[in-house]
């Protein structure tokens, strides 16, 4: 295996939401900054709106054998592939995120103290506060322009333009005490930093950018960060292992492509791989100094995974009564029901639910009609399969996609695989999913308002999606921060409390499921994150 | 075996482990051992394509292109791993066939082949998981070959996206 002698200050592993600012903060300081990731680089320019390669087949999923997870959903048995990946490639999920948003408020930062504490479920209040992410929320802002931000700190980015259906909501929410508001999105609406403004193509959520509008971290954070000079970019690269001397890490071990090996030797290494896959390669990670994995002598890593808990509700409503997406102007609902964050009903024992954007379905028509060929597991086919499909299409569909806090348990981690290995016969993660049974209460609550929205809206069917499993894309927890290392892996400053060198920037140090799409949050951690590192080293 | 002969072979062994890594030589095997469609399976899974999703007002898979999409992606497409599903599910087919008089599923007329189709798409204990599984491929590839942009060889035109009327605007699949 060759030996790296170049000793870099700081390698970042993964170069996602949580990898990408920290890894332009700290080279625009100066340090001489490697950023890894397993995936590709893609350049826009190369890619394109096909839904076969871009959303159905592997352009940013790993494939199967090297992606391989075991995952066990609830009791059910186990299925193996690679399910619960965001996108693999630079940039990470962001390349093909929807781009909502939001801010957390301050009681989200205390879930216990604020909703307090439930039977079954691990929640934790955070370790930090509103006022010490609210400058890097400012500054992650700033640089990927968020378009109807509410924020009053930076120069406003007008709104994307909104669909008529938005004053059909407005209406309807008013006369139904739900407070709809502008969704505030990182696709820009106006041209920006060589940027292009959004060419509402309809084709956002799981697609690539193809004018730069979206904001993710390739054209924004890891762009400016290689105009530094100071960032090395390395795509391809599949770290499998940290090597350890006492309480320090000293090299990340890769495989590279053509199966080429190598380690990359740093002075500070940060980890941003994604919840899942942190703690996997922490627990891969495990050597006679530390036999339950690394940094985990809490016995913590891997535990709290929490997601968000999906609540699809789709309105069917009669044509006519608002204009198909694709014979509007725009095809972007951009209205959010913010008023469902806290929950107030006598069946719940923890008052919590998310917010709710308001979406027309993806127009995927693959994905549609694989959807409309099932029936539970059973497959529609022949004349069925197109009666099925022609009534579908005789109505429009507008769509409620919710971001209800996920309580972590007992029962939802993330463990190395009993049976499952990659490509390189690296133990797979193994994934257990089970919602807490007061977020599968919280569903059923969520839903009946947004069905009392839509009838108020004048639908003519209402179709709930029952199930409460999410596809993965934002994951957080496993590796949880608090200021007592007996029950948290890192401190409030996201640094290891047993390993000096490690830092952990991605979804894993939340302490609590959080009711807004996180990967804003994460992204405006890792900047805090990385200024601490730059004062401190 | 005698002692020499084993301390021999394991020695080759090790250096062949040595010289050639264990990944080349697995992706060697997969490559001699991924199967190509014979002319009468890909007919016959045409066939069974047609039957998922058939002609009416709006073209079938079959007019849409659907031989042409399974030739191009089991070939060298995103579709090589369905191969395998394929065979087994033609060549289970044809068993059927066999054993109710007919020459193969393809001689067989549109009625019986129907009964065949509802019979392997059944989730019972008569057919054998392998050959609900490899149903289900066959549903997923002629799904995604009648409705996959037409440059992966089948939707012929873009026509089977016009049964989704107006939720489309094909402007957005060509950007």
């Amino acid at each position: 295996m060759p030996r790296e002698s170049h000793l870099f200050d700081v390698c970042v592993v993964g170069s996602g939401a949580g990898g990408a600012p920290a890894a332009h903060a700290l080279a625009k300081r100066g340090l001489d900054v490697v950023l890894v990731d397993r995936g590709p680089d893609y350049d826009r320019r190369a890619l394109n709106k096909d839904e076969l390669s871009v959303c159905r087949m592997p352009l940013f999923r790993p494939g199967n054998e090297k992606g391989m997870r075991e995952i066990w959903y609830g009791d059910g048995p186990p299925v193996y592939g690679d399910h619960l990946w965001p996108a693999v490639c630079v940039g990470g999920g962001t390349m093909i995120m929807s781009g909502f948003f939001f801010r957390m408020h301050k009681r989200d930062f205390r879930p216990v103290s604020h909703f307090g504490s439930v039977r079954g479920a691990t929640h934790q209040d955070w370790p930090m506060t509103l006022d010490d992410l609210t400058p890097f929320y400012d500054e992650a802002e700033r640089t990927i322009g968020i378009s109807g931000s509410p924020s009053k700190t930076n120069v406003p980015l007008a709104p994307l333009k909104a669909h008529p259906v938005s004053a059909l909501i407005d209406r309807a929410s008013r006369n139904r005490g739900l407070h709809a508001i502008v969704t505030p999105r990182a696709v820009l609406s106006e041209e920006r930093d060589n940027r292009g403004p959004c060419s509402y193509s309809g084709l956002c959520g799981s697609y690539p950018c193809l004018t730069g509008a979206k904001g993710n971290v390739k054209e924004t954070y890891i762009r400016k960060a290689l105009e530094t000079g100071r960032l090395t970019l390395r795509p391809g690269q599949y770290i499998y292992r940290l090597e350890t001397r006492g309480d320090r890490i000293t090299g990340a071990f890769f495989f590279g492509t053509n199966n080429a090996a190598g380690v990359i030797r740093a002075r500070i290494f940060i980890l941003a791989c994604g919840s899942i896959e942190t703690a996997r390669l922490l627990l891969n990670s495990h050597s006679l100094d530390h036999p339950n994995g690394l940094a985990n002598r809490s016995g913590q890593v891997g535990k709290n995974l929490t997601f968000t808990i999906p609540c699809e509700v789709t309105g069917f409503f009669n044509k006519g009564l608002f204009p198909a997406p694709a014979e509007a102007k725009s095809p972007f609902v951009q209205r959010t029901i913010d008023n469902l964050q806290v929950l107030d009903d006598p069946r719940l024992d923890y008052q919590r639910g998310g917010m709710v954007v308001m979406l027309f379905p993806h127009p995927n028509p693959i994905q549609r009609m694989m959807t409309l060929s099932y029936e539970g597991t059973r497959r529609v086919f022949g004349s069925a399969l197109k009666k099925k499909v022609r009534d579908y299409f005789s109505y429009l569909h507008l769509m409620s996609d919710s971001f209800i806090e996920f309580l972590p348990n007992a029962r939802t981690f993330v463990t190395l695989a009993k049976s499952a290995r990659d490509y390189w016969g690296i133990p797979a993660a193994g994934i257990h999913v089970v919602p807490h049974e007061e977020n599968l209460k919280a569903v059923s609550v969520m839903a009946q308002r947004i069905i009392e929205l839509y009838r108020e809206m004048g639908a003519a069917g209402i179709e709930v999606n029952p199930s409460p499993f999410t596809a993965g894309e934002l994951q957080h927890g496993t590796c949880r921060s608090g200021n007592d290392p007996k029950t948290s892996v890192l401190d409030p400053l996201c640094r290891s409390h047993e390993i000096k060198n490690l830092y952990i920037t991605d979804g894993s140090f939340m302490p609590s499921g959080i009711p807004v799409p996180s990967t804003f949050t994460i992204m405006a951690n890792s900047l805090r994150v990385a200024g601490h590192i730059a004062r401190n080293g | 075996m005698k002692k020499r002969t084993f301390l021999g072979l394991l020695a080759s062994a090790a250096l062949f482990r040595l010289f050639i890594p264990p990944r080349k030589v697995q992706a060697l095997f997969n490559h001699l051992k991924t199967p190509v469609l014979t002319d009468h399976e890909i007919a016959s899974a045409s066939i069974i394509a047609e039957h998922i999703y058939p002609a009416d007002d709006e073209p079938g898979a079959r007019s849409l292109g659907i031989e042409t999409f399974i030739l191009t992606q089991c070939r060298s497409g995103y579709f090589r791993t369905y191969v395998h599903a394929i065979k087994k599910l033609t060549s289970f087919l044809d068993n059927h066939a066999q054993k109710n008089g007919a020459r193969d599923f393809i001689a067989m007329n549109a009625r019986s082949q129907a009964h065949a189709l509802h019979m392997a798409a059944a989730n019972n204990t008569i057919v054998p998981p392998r050959i609900s599984e490899a149903w289900n491929a066959l549903v997923d590839m002629t799904i995604t070959g009648c409705f996959a942009a037409p440059m992966h060889g089948g939707n012929r035109h873009a026509q089977a996206w016009r049964l989704m009327g107006d939720s489309l605007d094909k402007e957005w699949f060509d950007a």
